[in-house]
């Protein structure tokens, strides 16, 4: 039987998939700049994200092969954020990388067939695609962590996440197969027929853990998250970006689908787990954030913390709940790559300054810089009229509508606790003068674009917040 | 649209320094000092254009914000925060003028934190909208933050953190109330439609109230104070003793009391008592400061603590005393931490045993200071007197609280008069050091900042009435919603009340979550 094929479906996935071919091809011409590479990444994903924007606007909703593809204004947003994700990483990359390596085609290529799994994960309504598309995002991003050779960090952290990370994926397909074995199908919108009957198989309740488990090292929540501050660590600076951000943001989208529209009448066992692990996930990630020296390191754990409050969203499990998730998310991936924007920017002449302590007297050298990295601290800490504060506030509503009070505390204290450390850096660069001149390179000019454009996103969505919130609204499922 | 005008015309300032910074020093003066006083000017037509017979809230502006989640930029004044809004008007101004020499480094940032600053706090004193508010709230810390952290003392660092963490983690709990607030108001932040009795509202009251006691400082949350008071540049304690303060003690008189009656009343006997070991406690530590900045800081401290004494009295004579009281200790606490400042610039010390006989080598200072030591003590004549004894009378006769703690509260106005003349003697009096011989009496900028606030303390003193016209029927009506709801006869029924509306509030939960699951 021929499959009929919805094209325009299809579209934002058909460009990100065009796009990499393009970069493939024109890869093997040596005698054009490998920048060249980047920018066609950025008009790529702008296409995408423009098409995926129009098709948000419209509604557009539909399955694809068999059901097993779903788009609707959930995963369009999704798209949204992912695609913004590339974007920005894509800019603060092209200077990153600088114009005399030879080899960045791979780069580019990794990213977008990143960006391609992310998508799939958002858009599958069948565990198999979702598991296909994590895959595909986590391979890519396995190569990209260790992209730096010749760097032993780097190379490290390409093989901890690789073995980590086949874990989880292992734990995920685990449960996959025993959610397979209790409610006799892979799809989700049949897995929630299956299993309205009161009884609930013990196959099915070992395989949601299971999920959460592979989900939960996917997004780095407490305690699967040992894995990522090494990695933030070791990997390349944009690559820490990148999996700070779309990844988190992927692994959450299949996270709401599957939980929210498949398992929905497990919700009492899921929900108390989730409450557990939101509270652990930021009271964790804070506290040790606040003893690290290194910024990337300390954008680490503060990255874990942000799974936590993400997680506040998920345990509400209302239609708030899940748009504030999506918002929260959307302004988690501008602010911190902005953030590791900012790290980049403060490159001095031998290589980056990582250590914090480095970055004393910079409010004075470096207006321009230290106003960045305030502005994308002071919205992570969650200081309004920043995107931080709104959506935290937006995660927090939902969640005290859903009456758990008790988490919003400890939510609202540790935004308390995370300002301590977030406004330490402040401190650095504004308060305390340097103890030796550090010589900090020049600007790069599209290194200064991202940025401006995540400054401008953070403002925007923090003023108008508007702007995001009604889209975030229609989108719920 | 005046109240916008004003509460945004300072952010505007912000934008043309960061525009034109480029023309040097004195420009940046220059324009900060230009916007401070057009603000002040402009806000004058709140004053003028006030109606005192109403008690609703006048210059509203209602638009909506993100209709999404039911917020909307809602602003207005009454009798009450009609003087806080002059108030910081006034300061900002007198704190530009007060920096002018003093300010070496980064001298644009520190004009436009003073700015943002007034934006901060202008949208306190103004919002109708309680995520408004909380907007405000938060996001005044950030200049605050940059000005004691950046231009302020030794342990800068240190006190201007703790500050932050302090207010935030009172704050934090804040948020929690305010968002259970909005789903027991038909999902809506606006403050004019709020209505109680709420559920849970001892938890609600305890929230609100944690983080105005540690604004405050109520004792015990009041360790940020001195540290934040004394590493900070002069501009920044004046803002922050003559304004910030009071943001706790507003946020009682508006929030506390009118929303939650029974509450209010269930900790009067803790609060109270909090507040006269405040008054007690602070009077006794500021006796002993060898630091002249410390003294005023810990003098803060007892001060306050007759504010909220006042606001608890729950009658009109206290309450009217509170809000006046806060202005008054605005102007007088204020000039008192010129006063060091500007001595602090000439000796670059403010330790007391460096000083003696100032009097004969600076008498127009000596004048000064007599007059504003006179004022925070409150001799009858100038403005202090007649806060503290409305805040005592209302306590004491219909106070609704034991005489015990007035009586004990009193001591406080005597400890008051000999930490202040003790302090003044020392200061003044005595054998001139040599090393003192030299110093310059104030110049005539220094007059010009120091005199419209003696003006103030002067009138206040001599005739305060109308201040306490125009606010008035504004504190009646806080008077009647607490009165109406927590009457001692009507307790009982009230909590009658209150169950059944929890009742039917779990009703209407599970109503809700069932409609969720079908």
């Amino acid at each position: 039987m021929p499959i009929e094929i919805n094209w325009q479906l299809l579209m934002p996935e058909l460009i990100i998939v065009l796009t990499l071919l393009i970069v493939l091809v024109f890869d093997l011409f040596d005698s054009i700049s490998k920048q060249v590479l980047g920018w066609m990444t950025i008009v790529g994903a702008a296409i995408a994200l423009w098409v995926s924007i129009q098709m948000h606007q419209a509604g557009t909703v539909g399955t694809q092969f068999n059901d097993m593809f779903k788009v609707d204004n959930f995963s369009l947003f999704f798209n949204i954020i992912f695609l913004v994700s590339t974007i920005l990483v894509a800019l603060i990359s092209i200077s990153y990388l600088g114009s005399g390596d030879r080899k960045q085609g791979p780069y580019y290529l990794l990213i977008l067939l990143a960006t391609l799994g992310m998508m799939l994960m958002a858009a599958g309504n069948e565990l198999i695609i979702v598991f296909l598309g994590l895959e595909l995002m986590s391979l890519s991003l396995y190569v990209l962590a260790g992209y730096f050779r010749e760097s032993p960090a780097s190379s490290e952290a390409g093989m901890k996440y690789l073995l980590l990370g086949a874990f989880a994926s292992a734990f995920f397909l685990y449960g996959i197969a025993l959610i397979y074995g209790g409610a006799g199908t892979t799809s989700v919108p049949a897995i929630a027929e299956a299993i309205t009957s009161p009884n609930k198989s013990p196959l099915l309740l070992a395989g949601m853990f299971l999920l959460v488990v592979g989900f939960g090292f996917k997004v780095a929540i407490v305690p699967f998250h040992q894995w990522a501050p090494d990695v933030y660590e070791g990997a390349p600076t944009t690559i820490a970006a990148f999996i700070s951000a779309g990844p988190k943001a992927a692994g959450f989208a299949a996270f709401l689908r599957i939980f929210m529209e498949a398992l929905p009448s497990l919700q009492v066992e899921w929900g108390g787990v989730l409450i557990v692990l939101a509270m652990l996930t930021m009271t964790v990630g804070n506290i040790i954030a606040i003893a690290q020296t290194n910024i990337k390191r300390m954008l680490a754990y503060s990255s874990i913390a942000h799974a936590g409050y993400v997680l506040i969203g998920l345990a509400a499990a209302n239609n708030d709940g899940i748009s504030s998730t999506m918002l929260y998310l959307l302004v988690y991936c501008i602010m911190n790559i902005g953030a590791f924007g900012a790290v980049i920017l403060a490159k001095t002449a031998d290589g980056e300054s990582l250590m914090i302590s480095d970055y004393a007297g910079l409010g004075m050298r470096k207006p321009l810089l230290a106003m960045f990295m305030t502005l994308m601290l002071l919205s992570l800490a969650g200081f309004p009229p920043t995107a931080g504060f709104v959506g935290k506030f937006y995660i927090f509503k939902s969640a005290v509508q859903a009456g758990h009070i008790w988490l919003v505390i400890i939510g609202a204290i540790n935004t308390a606790i995370s300002a301590f450390y977030y406004l330490r850096v402040v401190v650095t660069m504004y308060m305390r003068e340097p103890e030796e001149e550090l010589e900090f390179s020049p600007y790069s000019s599209t290194l200064v674009i991202g940025l401006i454009i995540a400054a401008i996103g953070v403002l925007l969505i923090g003023i108008l917040p508007s702007l995001m919130l009604n889209p975030a609204q229609n989108s719920v499922f | 649209m005046l109240l916008s005008t004003v509460i945004f015309l300072p952010l505007l300032g912000v934008i043309a320094i960061v525009l034109l910074r480029g023309l040097g020093a004195s420009a940046v003066k220059g324009i900060a000092l230009a916007i401070g006083l057009l603000t002040f000017i402009i806000s004058l037509g709140l004053y003028t254009g006030f109606d005192a017979a109403t008690a609703t809230f006048q210059n509203v502006t209602q638009e909506e914000w993100i209709p999404g989640l039911g917020i909307s930029y809602h602003i207005g004044i009454d009798g009450i925060s009609l003087w806080l809004v002059l108030l910081t008007t006034f300061l900002t101004p007198v704190c530009i003028l007060a920096a002018w020499n003093s300010v070496e480094k980064g001298l644009s940032g520190f004009m436009m934190s003073l700015l943002a600053l007034e934006t901060g706090m202008l949208g306190v004193f103004c919002s109708l909208d309680l995520f408004l508010f909380f907007v405000f709230w938060e996001s005044m810390l950030i200049p605050m933050y940059f000005l004691i952290g950046i231009w302020g003392g030794e342990r800068r660092i240190y006190a201007t953190v703790k500050f932050v963490l302090y207010t935030m983690a009172g704050s934090a709990l804040m948020l929690v109330g305010i968002l259970a607030l909005y789903f027991q108001n038909n999902n809506s932040f606006d403050l004019t439609t709020l209505s109680g009795p709420f559920r849970h509202s001892d938890l609600l009251f305890l929230g609100f109230f944690i983080a105005f006691a540690i604004k405050v400082p109520l004792f015990p949350f009041h360790t940020w104070l001195p540290d934040a008071h004394v590493e900070a540049p002069t501009a920044g304690s004046v803002i922050l003793a003559g304004v910030l303060l009071k943001m706790g003690t507003y946020g009682i008189i508006r929030f506390c009391l009118p929303l939650f009656p029974d509450a209010a009343a269930t900790f009067t006997p803790l609060i109270v008592t909090l507040a006269v070991i405040g008054i007690i406690y602070g009077a006794l530590v500021a006796m002993v400061q060898p630091d002249l900045k410390k003294l005023v800081a810990y003098s803060s401290v007892s001060h306050l603590g007759f504010v909220v004494l006042g606001l608890f009295s729950r009658n009109p004579a206290g309450i009217q005393g509170s809000v006046l009281q806060m202005v008054n200790h605005g102007l007088s606490t204020g000039a008192l931490f010129l006063l060091v400042g500007m001595i602090y610039e000439r000796r670059h010390s403010r330790m007391i045993v460096d000083f003696g006989g100032l009097s004969k080598q600076m008498p127009v200072f000596a004048t000064i200071f007599m007059i504003v030591t006179l004022s925070s003590i409150g001799l009858p004549g100038l403005n202090g007197f007649v806060g503290e004894y409305m805040i005592l009378f209302g306590s004491f006769v219909e106070g609704a609280f034991s005489k015990v703690y007035v009586i004990f509260a009193t001591a406080g106005v005597i400890l008051a008069a000999v930490y202040m003349l003790w302090m003044f003697q020392r200061v003044m009096f005595g054998t001139l050091d040599k090393t003192n011989a030299e110093l310059p009496d104030l110049n005539a900028r220094e007059i010009v900042v120091l005199l419209p606030i003696l003006l103030f303390i002067v009138w206040i003193g001599v005739y305060p009435k109308p201040f306490l016209s125009k606010m008035e029927k504004s504190v009646d009506v806080v008077v009647t919603q607490v009165k109406t709801q927590s009457a001692t006869g009507h307790i009982e029924e009230r909590k009658l009340q209150n169950s059944q509306l929890a009742l039917q509030g779990t009703q209407h939960e599970k109503n809700e979550k069932e409609a969720q699951t079908k």
